[in-house]
């Protein structure tokens, strides 16, 4: 019998859903308008268009969700009413926010705004109660006083309650005692306890961190329930359903509503994922993913086939210390507005046309010039490219809509479109540099994978202008973010902050830490019913030099003996030389966070494998264009191949334009693209050859 | 030649990077809680005659301090003398233009193709550099040579290496001389990578379009700040403010007086009114002053015009010499930044006179900072914890002030109470909010706040703020906030009301408690809506008495 594995991605506009066959590699995919008010709707809608073709809810094996119902929570502040209990004295915590500093004209302009409070003054309560920095405690829980608070914040109807006191990731036992009397009080509320949900030092982030979890906590865990009720209720019997997280792993939809932060930019995270399996694919072990898409653009640098993580996340505002996929997002997609500054410069974005009113070559009445009306005018873009299979674009809107700013600076439309694409493209060059140097990265060593519908566009022109040697173009660059999530495992991280000398620490303490942060790892394993033996543990130490304020993780044996320590800072002192060009060797070597990483293997999708041609396109040869080559700032004739009709083993050389169903990929004069086995169109240099 | 809009976009975006990059540089390799949690330094690009490109980092006012420090270095290592590899450090207000005597500039010459063709350079706050007290910046400071050891331009690094002696004489006259050497590496570090990629932008684009577009872009700020002018009224505006005292004359307030004239294009900002400079700290260098008034002119036009030397062209100043604004040497100017806040405040006020578009009510008065020194911490070492002192910004016209905040930069610097108790000796008792602290208005200030320290070791401590006495001015009809003060050991039989400008000897258990102004109000609080004044109530930022007597609402009960 066939087994499908389905992945099911929640969007702003639409839901996307792919399945794909384990044995034969077929892929289906349906597409159906998301539901805001109730998005369930609209994955069961999905689910009914694959059933419609012919597979049964029995054969589904594997079910994975990219949800954004925390995200759409937070974005329009429409997650529940949020109780917060603080240490009593500590009220300007939250409002002073510091942490995350303002940017761009913000730092100067009078009219500076902070975001708004998830949890305003009114619905916080102070508890008498403080621990010091090692954990001792220096005024005893005022329990009664507790009590009466939790009562006044039901009172007024709160359905969640935060709790974070300071130091309590040292010593937890005042906030597990009023998790206990808010159950007792208020047992309708949902509970979030800093010192579970984030425990490590440095008090804002953490509050924000769980008052954020606390917000759109039930918001999450009503609609799973009710999600969860529907698949049974269509059939779908396997027992795999799972959620995409944005640490880039999986989780049981079961335990969803107790990490809702987890889901909240998990759709980047998928295409980092995918990114990941395009590498190994491909036997590479440095790549950076660009998603380029229709309103902005997400780079991710993954160095010896390990995605960096994050911890000072910032989304709608809002300061967010759980780990995530580390993934910068610039304003730049297809929809992204080009305009004339006030300096008299032609700039490009952050704004963007949206998918309504969209690029002015949709023709749905857009008049401002977009990227996407740039590579319409440059050739890059046919007037007979389909848009969503349907709508064909209109070449002589964008050639208005870039006259628009292209006269008054005294450029020709040809000339307007062709600033455009450089400015965008340096912007993503920037962003793409700066990401490789925070990691201390050289770009000769990477490979550029992109993906999103706009990707594939830009690519190969920015891969050379950063000095990537190679663009990789997965087989369906459209579909990447949910290929993703049926290509990873289910992952977890377990956090402890406890800061001390590595010197000093005994091994048996460092240790013992680990062994509380694995004996979470597991009880979470046998809720979400894995075995101890599939569980598979990474020990990771968050170590700086005295004084620094930034650390850099270094994997940690099991069992680490004293001796061990020393291998430990020789590592330390390895990486911090490789990040910051330096290192201290003779400084000591400071333990700030213990982490836990445990992965968990389930089935996964391969991706298949296409069969070998003659290693001539010819076959794929469908016309000829006009393409500008913005090296040589004119037009040259590009061909146009269909890329349904490519085989492994051909080769397209530069300047050629590569059409398929959701995607159009772009390789420039002297530049060449191979057809791998799995499809992929690899991109070099015909220089390099 | 003239380059095309679209490579000067693009160059532009690539200078960014640079300076972005030198930014990360900054404060990912610094080692004080100064630079890496309160961000107290800036980097950026000047062109080969030190006039600022581009400046990354949330002090932009340090822009024409680098202009000073550059044109120190050419004087004393004229131009065709500078070596590739090089890299010189100045502290010296006087000399290098820098604030105060802890704000150390580093310069490093960029060349290509042995060509000079700018500077890369960082200003950054270092934790004790000697002087007076831990923290260097006393109170009782007299003269700068109170204020620490003072480097007027000089060679800090060549090809070879870093000059030891350098390093040594910095070292022999710090109190935690690790830190202040590990941040101006850092510093020194992130100005050489800024030379690289500026060099590296030349090979790419043409050292011609490169130089072109630094030009250009100094001629389009100004050029903003022009068109802005041009579209104001003609008209004057003048405004005053006060400091309490400057530390020395207790009972003599210092004035700062303001005459904005705006005339087509150009602005004229006068300081005739001004006080004699002051024997106590509070004086600060001319480059200081306009940077803090060119902060205010920037964001009464338009804040999103990029900061850099095009700033200045519009705009004359007249700044009478041997006055708080433009000090002789050897005064004191270690306690510049309330002073500077003062300045930046005062000209917004007269800039709204003649631009009610912008207009918005002051924040709170007496940003500033506290030391507190100890002999030995935990690790056995000596100590310098340091913290800058905020205060909340003034409503406008459209809404509340955000609270919290560092007036003129907009970030919110301070330490988090568990780094504090982690690394110092102290216990954070409280930072709290104060109710009714904030200006009434048809929108209110934001509100003011307390952080109550505990000393858990005996120490030094000094309080560098100001305005407990004078406090910042509503505007439109909207009040004023309640002032900043500062109480040592407070509700206790030895209970002392401390100066703005102070420095203790703190034995252990005593406590220390600052307390906040909040910012003006805007518009008269009788036209504050019953929702907002309810919402205030219940919030506990408003109590229900203010709500009947200062807004006219009866909000119940608190």
């Amino acid at each position: 019998m066939n087994t499908w594995l389905v992945g099911v991605d929640t969007g702003g506009t639409f839901t996307d859903l792919i399945a794909v066959e384990q044995q034969s590699g077929e892929i289906r995919r349906a597409k159906v308008p998301s539901v805001p008010a109730d998005p369930s709707n609209a994955v069961l809608d999905a689910l009914e268009k694959l059933f419609e073709s012919g597979v049964a809810p029995a054969q589904i094996s594997l079910f994975v969700h990219g949800t954004t119902v925390a995200t759409n929570a937070l974005l329009e502040g429409k997650g529940v009413r949020t109780g917060l209990i603080i240490t009593k004295g500590f009220r300007a915590v939250y409002e002073a926010r510091g942490w995350s500093q303002p940017s761009g004209p913000d730092l100067l302009d009078t009219f500076y705004q902070k975001p708004p409070l998830l949890a305003p003054q009114w619905l916080t309560e102070e508890a008498v109660e403080r621990l010091d920095f090692q954990g001792e405690v220096l005024t005893a829980l005022d329990e009664d006083a507790l009590r009466v608070s939790v009562r006044r914040l039901r009172d007024k109807g709160v359905e969640s309650i935060a709790v974070c006191f300071l130091f309590s990731f040292v010593n937890p036992a005042h906030e597990r005692r009023a998790g206990e009397i808010i159950a007792e009080e208020a047992p309708a509320c949902r509970i979030s306890l800093s010192s579970s949900i984030l425990p490590v030092i440095r008090e804002y982030p953490r509050l924000s961190t769980t008052v954020i979890d606390a917000y759109v906590g039930p918001k999450i865990a009503t609609y799973l329930l009710r999600l969860e009720e529907n698949l049974g209720k269509r059939g779908l019997t396997t027992p795999q359903l799972f959620l995409m997280q944005s640490n880039g792993g999986l989780m049981r939809i079961s335990l969803g509503a107790k990490h809702p932060n987890q889901t909240l930019l998990s759709g980047p995270a998928a295409g980092v994922i995918a990114g990941v399996e395009l590498a190994r694919v491909t036997k590479r072990s440095h790549v950076i993913t660009f998603d380029m898409g229709g309103t902005s653009t997400d780079i991710s640098v993954i160095v010896d086939g390990r995605m960096l993580e994050t911890t000072q996340g910032l989304i709608a505002g809002q300061d967010i210390g759980t780990p995530m996929l580390k993934v910068r997002t610039l304003g730049a997609g297809g929809g992204t507005i080009a305009w004339i500054g006030k300096d008299g410069l032609l700039k490009v974005g952050p704004r963007s046309s949206g998918s309504v009113p969209g690029p002015a070559c949709y023709g749905r009445g857009g008049t401002e010039p977009a990227v996407t009306d740039a590579n319409v005018v440059l050739g890059a873009l046919g007037t007979d490219n389909l848009l969503a299979g349907s709508m064909r674009l209109d070449a002589d809107k964008s050639a208005a809509a870039i006259a628009s700013v292209a006269e008054p600076l005294g450029l020709d439309v040809v000339k307007g479109a062709a600033g455009i694409l450089r400015i965008v493209n340096t912007q993503m060059a920037v962003d793409l540099r700066l990401a490789l140097q925070e990691q201390g990265q050289d770009p000769r060593k990477f490979a550029l994978v992109a993906f999103g519908g706009a990707g594939p566009l830009h690519a190969a022109v920015l891969a050379r202008t950063v000095g990537i040697p190679t663009v990789l173009v997965p087989s369906s660059p459209g579909l990447n973010c949910a290929m993703g999530m049926l290509q990873t495992n289910v992952r977890h991280s377990y956090l402890k902050s406890e800061m001390g000398a590595l010197e000093r620490s005994s091994a048996a303490r460092i240790n013992a830490v680990f062994a509380e942060l694995e004996r979470q790892a597991y009880e979470e394993a046998e809720i979400e019913g894995f075995s101890r033996a599939a569980v598979k543990l990474t020990r990771l130490l968050d170590l700086r030099y005295p004084h620094q304020g930034y650390t850099l993780p270094v994997e940690c044996p099991a069992d680490l003996g004293d001796d061990g320590k020393i291998a430990l800072k020789q590592a330390f002192d390895a990486v911090h030389h490789q990040v910051y060009g330096q290192s201290a060797p003779k400084e000591q070597a400071e333990i700030v966070t213990f982490r836990l990483q445990s992965e968990i293997e389930i089935p996964k999708f391969n991706l298949p494998v296409l069969a070998t041609g003659d290693g001539n396109p010819a076959r794929a040869f469908k016309g000829e264009r006009k393409l500008y080559d913005l090296d040589e700032n004119a037009f040259a004739m590009a061909k146009l191949y269909d890329r349904a009709k490519l085989l492994a083993g051909d080769v397209i050389v530069g300047p050629a334009i590569i059409d398929q169903f959701d995607s159009t990929t772009i390789v420039p004069a002297r530049q060449q693209a191979l057809v791998d086995i799995s499809g992929i169109l690899i991109i070099t240099s015909c220089e390099a050859k | 030649m003239s380059v095309d809009p679209i490579t000067t976009e693009v160059v532009a975006s690539r200078l960014r990077e640079s300076a972005s990059t030198m930014e990360y540089a900054l404060y990912h390799s610094g080692y004080s809680p100064i630079l890496r949690e309160s961000k107290d330094g800036t980097a950026g690009i000047t062109d080969a005659r030190g006039r600022v490109v581009i400046l990354s980092g949330g002090l932009q006012y340090h822009f024409t301090a680098y202009q000073q420090a550059v044109q120190a270095v050419l004087a004393r290592y004229p131009a065709e003398t500078l070596r590739s590899g090089e890299s010189f450090i100045t502290n010296d207000p006087y000399k290098g233009g820098s604030p105060h005597a802890p704000d150390f500039c580093a310069i490093t010459p960029a060349f290509h193709e042995g060509k000079l063709i700018g500077f890369g350079v960082s200003l950054a706050h270092k934790s004790d550099i000697g002087g007076l007290v831990p923290g260097s910046s006393g109170a009782a400071a007299r003269e700068i040579y109170h204020d620490g050891v003072l480097f007027p331009p000089v060679r800090f690094q060549t090809e070879a290496g870093i000059e030891e002696s350098v390093e040594a004489i910095i070292a022999n006259n710090s109190r935690v001389p690790d830190i202040v050497l590990g941040d101006l590496r850092a510093q020194v570090g992130c100005t050489r990578v800024g030379c690289r990629k500026l060099a590296e932008l030349c090979d790419e684009y043409g050292r011609d379009v490169v130089l072109d577009v630094m030009q250009r872009l100094i001629d389009l700020t100004a050029g903003r700040v022009r068109a802005e002018l041009l579209a104001w009224p003609d008209g004057v505006g003048e405004a005053e403010g006060f400091l309490d005292h400057d530390g020395a004359d207790k009972d003599v307030p210092i004035r700062i007086a303001v005459r904005a004239e705006k005339k087509g294009g150009r602005l004229k900002l006068d300081f005739t009114g001004t006080s004699p400079q002051a024997k106590g700290p509070v004086n600060l260098v001319s480059a200081t002053a306009q940077a803090a008034s060119l902060v205010a002119v920037l964001s009464s036009c338009d804040p999103t015009i990029p900061v850099n030397f095009g700033l200045r062209e519009a705009i004359d100043f007249i700044l009478p010499e041997r006055t708080i604004v433009n000090p002789q040497h050897p005064a004191t100017v270690n306690h510049y930044y309330p002073t500077a806040h003062l300045i930046y405040a005062t000209v917004l006020s007269a800039l709204a006179k003649i631009n009610p578009v912008r207009a918005v009510a002051p924040s709170g008065l007496g940003s500033g900072a506290v030391t507190i020194g100890y002999r030995k911490i935990r690790s056995g070492k000596p100590a310098v914890l340091y913290e800058l002192l905020n205060t909340s910004l003034g409503a406008t016209s459209t809404h509340d002030g955000a609270p919290i905040v560092m007036a003129m930069n907009h970030f919110t610097p301070g330490a988090p109470v568990e780094i504090f108790e982690s690394e110092y000796p102290i216990r954070v008792r409280s930072f709290d909010l104060i109710q009714d602290t904030a200006g009434a208005g048809r929108f209110r200030g934001g509100l003011g706040y307390a952080r109550e320290f505990e000393v858990l070791e005996d120490c030094v401590l000094t309080v560098r703020s100001s305005n407990h006495k004078f406090a910042s001015q509503g505007a439109n009809g909207g009040d004023s906030p309640v002032p900043s003060s500062v109480v040592l050991n407070p509700g206790r039989n030895n209970q002392e009301i401390l100066g703005p400008l102070e420095t203790r000897a703190l034995v252990a258990g005593d406590v220390i408690r600052f307390a906040r102004s909040g910012g003006a109000g805007f518009g008269p609080p009788g036209e504050r809506s019953a929702e907002a004044v309810a919402e205030d109530v219940r919030n506990g930022y408003v109590s229900a008495e203010a709500a009947r007597t200062v807004y006219g609402r009866d909000a119940g009960e608190d």
